[in-house]
């Protein structure tokens, strides 16, 4: 049961990776590196948070 | 931290992630209407002459059935079967004496009549895509073209309009132009964080105003060498002759001073002081540039330019609307939030600077 519907939905990634002429593929590349982007900031603005509180003057 | 206060203090952060990302997404999946990229030949001659036109994501189910050239109130149609293949749409012509000698050598806009399979019609169209030389005039005086009711009664699913010579790139909408509403709108913050310095005399202020500053002309840059980008592939030149460039390049030019002063001077109140005034002073000095003077000036390539209010029904239909406004408030918020991070690593920097002092 399980395989079955992870490889379907592998497929389905799959198909719609390389449909528009593999156009998505290019679009989910950008959409991943801004999502790579977000996550970083999130993690730099907690970073500074956490020196903020350290040294609260 | 009490969980009221981190939702208030982070909540636009986290709306500016998800509006870049939806905006994103919808402005690179959202398929382009139909259109026509290009005809060839550009010059029509002889007598008969064939005309391909290339044609773009064209649905399967709808047809080429009429060809059409039209200049003001002269029209032809093509004579003939349609040849469809792999997106090229090709007829012939056989233009004649019919319509007077002004019908020859001048432009024509070519028409692309598409038909589904339940009748319903729907044309795409080049404008001034194709000449017309004389050498095409059979000499026929009897008129070809038979009275037609050019209906348009099917519409095409939801999609971003297809233009002619912006095609697919009109998506850069979403992405190359956030980028300058981001800049105007972090200078317009600086201005406010620079009063808030002078009324006040919180050294905090100012470095709010510097930070924002500098994320603008970020997001400046980022918007020349993406305009460039845009510019080469529809205008032809990466940097072509237009009002609004110049202005840009001259308003950067007068930021990256601002960087200039600032550096130079060590003691902070002073440093503050000048700096505020200068970005006060800038301000409305590169909302002349980049605004005001291209407004002025006749001969501008930007949308919204050259006498116009601002964006003409033309320039910006409703699906455009939907993720170009959305886009721009989420890349505000998202550069906002870079400045605001680099505002808080330079309060740091300056306190651990006065420790050591």
């Amino acid at each position: 049961m399980m395989p079955n519907l992870l490889q379907s939905l592998s497929e389905a990634a799959v198909g719609f990776l390389v449909s528009e002429a593999k156009f998505n593929a290019t679009a989910t590349v950008l959409v991943l590196i801004f999502l790579g982007i977000a996550l970083y900031l999130i993690r730099l603005d907690r970073k500074i948070s956490a020196i903020e509180k350290e040294d609260p003057s | 931290m009490k969980i009221n206060t981190f939702i208030r203090k982070q909540a636009w952060k986290a709306l500016g992630l998800i509006l870049v990302l939806t905006t994103l997404t919808a402005g690179l999946f959202i398929p382009l209407k139909p259109g026509i990229l290009d005809v060839a030949p550009q010059k029509l001659s002889g007598t008969n002459p064939q005309l391909k036109a290339y044609v773009y994501n064209v649905p399967e189910a709808w047809q080429a059935r009429q060809l059409l050239l039209q200049s003001g109130p002269i029209q032809w149609l093509n004579q003939g079967e349609i040849q469809s293949e792999n997106g090229q749409v090709s007829a012939s012509f056989a233009p004649n004496a019919s319509q007077g000698n002004n019908a020859f050598n001048r432009l024509y806009t070519v028409f692309i009549r598409l038909e589904n399979d339940q009748a319903q019609s729907n044309w795409i169209s080049l404008p001034d895509a194709v000449w017309l030389d004389s050498s095409c005039n059979n000499g026929d005086t009897t008129a070809q073209l038979a009275a037609n009711s050019y209906n348009q009664d099917g519409d095409w699913t939801t999609g971003f309009p297809h233009r002619p010579i912006l095609n697919e790139s009109i998506r850069n909408q979403f992405f190359h132009v956030p980028m300058w509403f981001a800049m105007m709108f972090l200078l317009l913050f600086s201005v406010i964080y620079a009063i808030r310095y002078l009324s006040k005399g919180r050294l905090d202020d100012d470095l709010r105003a510097d930070a924002l500053i500098r994320v603008a002309l970020l997001a400046g840059i980022i918007g020349c060498v993406t305009g460039s980008a845009w510019a080469r592939a529809t205008w032809g030149s990466w940097w072509p002759r237009d009002p609004k460039l110049n202005g840009v390049a001259l308003g950067m030019i007068m930021y990256f001073a601002y960087l200039l002063l600032r550096s130079t001077l060590k003691d902070p109140m002073q440093r503050a002081r000048l700096s505020s005034v200068y970005g006060i002073f800038v301000f409305p000095l590169f909302i002349a540039l980049i605004w005001i003077m291209p407004k002025l000036s006749s001969n501008t390539l930007h949308p919204g330019s050259g006498g116009t209010v601002g964006f003409k029904k033309y320039d910006l239909d409703d699906t455009l609307k939907l993720v170009f406004y959305p886009a721009v408030i989420g890349w505000i918020l998202v550069y906002t939030w870079i400045a605001q991070l680099l505002y808080r690593i330079n309060r740091i920097a300056q306190k651990s600077e006065n420790h050591d002092a």
